[in-house]
């Protein structure tokens, strides 16, 4: 029993650790030039690792942790409540849609992308003001498209792990 | 995981997403100029602008400055204290319903 507790903390955090450093990548390549505040997310294809998995409580943990170590060391807290936000819900959304066999991992990936920045858009509604609507739909594309696009990743990495006992979760 | 890679259904959300997002954007595209530039801080309107004329104000606040500026029917945000700026890079805009937002200074410059 032990070693299976200690097996998870190492894991999770190792999975913690992935999440931040794909975060720290995607602060230094800025796509903010598009609309504000676009990026990649290849860490949510962490969480998506572990959603796949049917690992729920720990994709909330490790995307939790990741947004809130990520916060302080690279944004500022008030952009903590956008991401933490954004986060959670997409998780939440991405495991309902793990619960039917209709979806595939691309699928799940895009619809998070795409609900994860409607999200901020509604957050960045409530705490500035309406002109915010103007960038839902670069937004809304910006999200699909990336999601769909870490959820290729995120299959293709799946298919070389499929060989490494660690990843082995349950 | 026995889980496939992409489904009909994911195509199918895929395609709609990117078909109503990209709508959106052309149905912007074809709106009117604009002839004034109404600037909010905290949802209260603290200037407003006819962009015929040409305008260069510092708009400070509790949570910083932004100088907004209007040059040939077009406005922009030429300068912002805060760290990423993207208000500055988002450029220039002179259309109904086009806006710079700057999220930590809680400003919006929107075209009406």
């Amino acid at each position: 029993m032990k070693s299976l507790a200690s097996k998870k903390v190492c894991l999770y955090g190792l999975l913690t650790a992935a999440a931040l450093l794909f975060g720290y990548v995607e602060y230094l390549v800025p796509l903010n030039f598009i609309a504000p505040g676009i990026k990649l997310g290849i860490s949510n294809g962490v969480v998506l690792l572990l959603i796949l998995n049917n690992n729920y409580k720990s994709a909330f943990l490790v995307n939790i942790c990741r947004i809130v170590l990520s916060a302080f060391l690279f944004a500022t807290p008030f952009s903590l409540i956008f991401s933490l936000t954004a986060g959670i819900i997409s998780t939440l959304v991405m495991i309902l849609l793990n619960r039917f066999k209709g979806f595939g991992v691309v699928g799940i990936s895009a619809v998070g992308g795409a609900v994860h920045n409607l999200v901020q858009i509604i957050v960045a509604r409530l705490t500035v003001g309406r002109g915010v609507f103007f960038y839902m739909p670069y937004l809304l594309l910006a999200g699909v498209l990336a999601g769909a696009a870490v959820g290729v990743l995120v299959w293709l990495m799946l298919k070389k792990a499929a060989k490494i006992k660690f990843l082995k979760f349950n | 995981m026995n889980r496939k890679a992409v489904t009909p259904l994911d195509i199918i959300i895929i395609i709609a997403v990117v078909v109503l997002s990209l709508g959106i954007m052309l149905a912007s595209l074809f709106s009117n100029s604009g002839n004034k530039a109404v600037i909010t801080v905290n949802e209260q309107v603290v200037a407003e602008y006819n962009l015929l004329n040409n305008v260069k104000k510092e708009i400070k606040t509790q949570y910083g400055v932004n100088t907004v500026e209007i040059l040939n029917g077009e406005c922009f945000v030429s300068f912002a204290d805060c760290r990423d700026g993207i208000c500055v890079s988002r450029g220039k805009i002179s259309k109904i319903g086009e806006s710079i937002v700057c999220l930590p200074h809680k400003l919006i410059v929107e075209i009406k």
